[in-house]
């Protein structure tokens, strides 16, 4: 993959800035990307927003089945540390993994403290699938009514990003990734709830 | 009340930063940045110290741009600092392994490896060279002919490296000072956390290295004066180059031998003799020694005796003095941030001094009532 980095990385950050304050809007990262481009196990989205975000001054994990030398590559891109779930600046949940996993890491991150809520894990999670019609209801700053959104998990997995973001400022933000280097992100600032039929 | 931002006076704003450039141009010379680096070695090692950057060339660079400002030069380093991606952290440096060409003691003639003058301003005459004014590059090329082959008929060549031992290391033999046990906890960054009282001492020496050189050497020199509690003498200097190493960042089995070495280094190293009470188990008091700790970049070596003495100062905090007051102390040595508030005073302040001046008529108003 060609990548001019500091340029295209840049444009990807905006892009990043973009729907981070505007949850659940989302943003094509890069037009007729297939799969494999990046020869990486990980979807091209994902790829970018930790080459954006990701230094050798973080720590992140990989939550996976079977991907473990996507540690050395990501290492080796950005020169983070890989770190324990409960340590880690930013969580990769990548798209083979069970709800049930990502809701148990979800339990053990880190959220900050009150004087520091910024020492808080940032995910990046994978979805098949990211649309605006969807069960998932958004408001809060930078949603002017409501926001709908639909990712490959179910209210559970949203019921434990409720109780770690309960008490503001502490809590996670998430950005969700699709196949097609297509982003949406809920901060910890968003109130979901469910519609009922669908 | 809260800050408001305006815009406004964009045409004049544009109109002064030209004016600016005329003024860096209108005596029609330019200033090589290889002159800079050459000629001005200790003006490039201030700046490079004050804004902890360790790069002549950029240092040369902001000079050159600053027009010889200090405190712009600093300015621009630090901002660009603040740019620069961090890849490695390097390893802890033991300064025996510096190559030294400077080092001296004023607590003993007779230090084991012997006293270096090397070059220092320290013993010429202050008298303004006039010569000078009218320089020749063939007079200068003659005199370094001369120097050089002086210095290979008066110099033996060696095949090994010979490391000046530390002065203290020689009381210590003698256990005229205590042996400390090496602290290898992290140091805090002040550059990626803000600083917190208590300071630990990794953070107070950082803001001391990074101090402005006036305010650093003003603080020191109060200590002796009086407002503080320290008169060191001045163990050991030494200037020079410091080799740097970094680890490999990604291979998790990691060897000494492995390291890579990135570069050179020169700093200014003092350690200073500060003797103080103690009271011992008798509860009986006892003259004791300890050291002092200065290191700056480049070859600043006022500045790193001050250092030091205030590193001694804050490690021993007492009220009456401000000088071992690590707020008092610490918060105001820093050049960008003391230059950066007394110049936004230039700022317009339309708004608050009019509310003054509003107070202020209201209460003479109220005072001429009164003596009606």
């Amino acid at each position: 993959m060609a990548m001019v980095q500091t340029h295209d990385l840049q444009q990807v950050y905006r892009k990043l800035l973009h729907s981070m304050s505007r949850p659940g809007t989302i943003s094509i990262m890069e037009e007729n990307v297939h799969q494999s481009d990046n020869g990486l196990p990980c979807n091209h989205a994902s790829f970018l927003t930790m080459m954006t975000l990701l230094d050798g001054e973080v720590t992140f994990h990989i939550i996976s089945e079977n991907q473990t030398d996507l540690y050395n590559k990501i290492s080796e891109y950005t020169l983070a540390k890989p770190a324990p779930i409960q340590e880690a600046d930013y969580i990769i949940a990548l798209r083979d993994v069970s709800e049930n996993k990502v809701i148990q890491a979800m339990e053990q991150c880190k959220i900050g403290n009150l004087i520091d809520p910024q020492l808080s894990a940032t995910w990046i999670i994978e979805s098949e699938t990211l649309s605006n019609n969807g069960e998932l209801l958004l408001t809060g700053p930078g949603i002017k009514e409501k926001e709908q959104l639909h990712t490959r998990f179910t209210k559970n997995m949203w019921q434990s990003r409720n109780e770690q973001t309960k008490e503001h400022p502490l809590g996670v933000d998430v950005i969700f990734t699709d196949d097609i280097a297509r982003i949406a992100c809920v901060p910890r600032t968003t109130s979901l709830s469910f519609s009922e039929v669908k | 009340m809260g800050y408001v931002a305006v815009k406004g006076g964009t045409m004049a704003i544009e109109a002064s930063i030209k004016r600016l450039t005329y003024d860096r141009l209108k005596g029609e010379e330019i200033i090589e940045i290889q002159t800079i680096l050459s000629t001005m070695r200790s003006l490039v090692d201030q700046v490079m110290s004050e804004s902890s950057l360790y790069s002549p060339f950029l240092a040369a660079l902001a000079i050159k741009q600053a027009e010889g400002s200090m405190e712009e030069a600093v300015f621009l380093m630090r901002a660009h600092r603040s740019t620069l991606p961090r890849l490695y952290y390097s390893q802890t440096v033991q300064s025996e392994s510096m190559l030294v060409e400077r080092r001296i003691s004023a607590s003993f003639k007779d230090i084991p490896g012997g006293q270096l003058l090397g070059s220092t301003n320290d013993y010429t005459h202050r008298l303004l060279d006039f010569n000078l004014a009218n320089e020749s590059l063939t007079e200068n090329k003659e005199w370094l002919q001369d120097y050089r082959e002086s210095l290979q008929n008066n110099m033996e060549a060696s095949d090994s490296v010979t490391y000046f031992p530390k002065v203290v290391d020689y009381l210590r033999k003698e256990s005229l000072f205590e042996e400390y046990e090496a602290d290898n906890t992290p140091p805090d960054d002040i550059t990626k956390e803000s600083l917190q009282f208590p300071a630990s001492r990794s953070a107070r020496l950082q803001v001391l290295t990074r101090g402005q050189t006036g305010a650093v050497t003003a603080l020191g020199y109060a200590s002796l004066r009086g407002y503080g509690q320290v008169h060191p003498t001045v163990g050991e200097v030494r200037v020079g180059d410091l080799p740097i190493y970094v680890e490999h960042p990604n291979e998790v089995e990691q060897d000494d031998e492995d390291q890579f070495y990135i570069g050179d280094i020169k700093v200014t190293e003092v350690e200073s003799f500060v003797p103080i009470t103690k009271k011992n188990e008798h509860n009986e008091e006892e003259l004791e020694f300890e050291i002092g700790y200065g290191v700056c970049y480049g070859q600043n070596e006022t500045k790193t005796i001050a250092m030091s003495i205030l590193d001694q100062c804050l490690e021993h905090p007492e009220w009456e003095y401000p000088t071992h007051d690590e707020e008092f102390v610490l918060l105001h040595i820093d050049s960008v941030e003391s230059t950066g508030f007394i110049s936004h005073l230039k700022l317009p302040h339309y708004v608050t001094f009019q509310s003054k001046l509003d107070s202020i008529r209201q209460i003479k108003k109220e005072a001429k009532k009164d003596e009606d």
